[in-house]
């Protein structure tokens, strides 16, 4: 005698993880512009960037002074801190990476 | 006593010396210790290129204290160099010698420099940076102040 077999019906269900950098560091560049990014690893970041391999700042040895790097948390999100630098020196002065 | 706790240092300042271009991070324990009794100085290479070399460099000095590491031997080389954000940072017992005098470890913070150093292996095999010599860049670049031109008297110019 076969036995029966049901088959459920299994749907796979994903869910979306922000992916959220631990870091964020904030640079300012020789022209005065602040440039805020966010990585795993700030100090690699901020070489690539001083070192041209950012589209944003093309230019080599442009980073005059780290001004920060802090973690990122729930008080603390990149978002925030853009919008900080936005009101601090000026929209056009900041460049979020 | 134990000659296994006493075990020399694998790792010599002459083989084992860099200098690079950096910012200096945090320069709070850079003449006063820490709760350690150790001096540091956090930095960062200012390019990848030394980024690369000098971990690279670093990387080679952990390999070459696995690789001499005698059979009986309570070292196990590991890094010791490097934070959670990716600075690097020195641990030593004396005061690295500098090029300027300041006056708070505040004034030195940011600025750039050239770091000279070398790696040094603890007694339990952690492989330490060890900075010998920071030469800090001018804060003015080296621009020089436009030189004040004398008034030319002219009862002596004769």
């Amino acid at each position: 005698m076969l036995a029966t077999t049901q088959q459920t019906q299994t749907q796979k269900t994903t869910q979306q993880k922000d992916y959220r950098a631990p870091y964020i560091f904030v640079v300012m560049l020789h022209s005065g512009e602040v440039v805020v990014g966010a990585s795993s690893n700030p100090a690699k970041r901020i070489c690539s960037i001083n070192s041209g391999y950012n589209k944003a700042v093309p230019k080599p040895l442009q980073i005059n002074k780290i001004i920060g790097v802090k973690s990122q948390n729930e008080s603390r999100t990149f978002a925030g801190v853009v919008a900080k630098m936005c009101s601090r020196y000026g929209k056009d002065n900041v460049i979020a990476i | 006593m134990n000659e296994l706790y006493k075990e020399p240092t694998l790792l010599t300042p002459h083989e084992t010396a860099f200098r690079t271009e950096a910012w200096i991070i945090d320069a709070t324990n850079i003449n006063s210790p820490n709760s350690y009794q150790e001096f540091s100085v956090v930095f960062e290479p200012q390019t990848m290129t030394h980024h690369q070399m000098l971990l690279e460099h670093l990387v080679g000095c952990v390999s070459e204290v696995k690789l001499n590491t005698p059979f009986r031997s309570n070292k196990e080389a590991s890094p010791l160099f490097e934070n959670k954000k990716g600075f690097l940072y020195s641990s030593q017992l004396f005061v690295p010698q500098l090029n300027i005098e300041f006056n708070h470890p505040d004034e030195l913070c940011g600025r750039t420099a050239t770091i000279s150093g070398h790696a040094r292996d603890l007694p339990l095999g952690q492989v330490v940076i060890q900075i010998d010599y920071i030469d800090f860049d001018s804060v003015t670049n080296g621009i020089d102040e436009e030189p004040v031109i004398a008034s030319v008297d002219d009862e002596d110019d004769w």
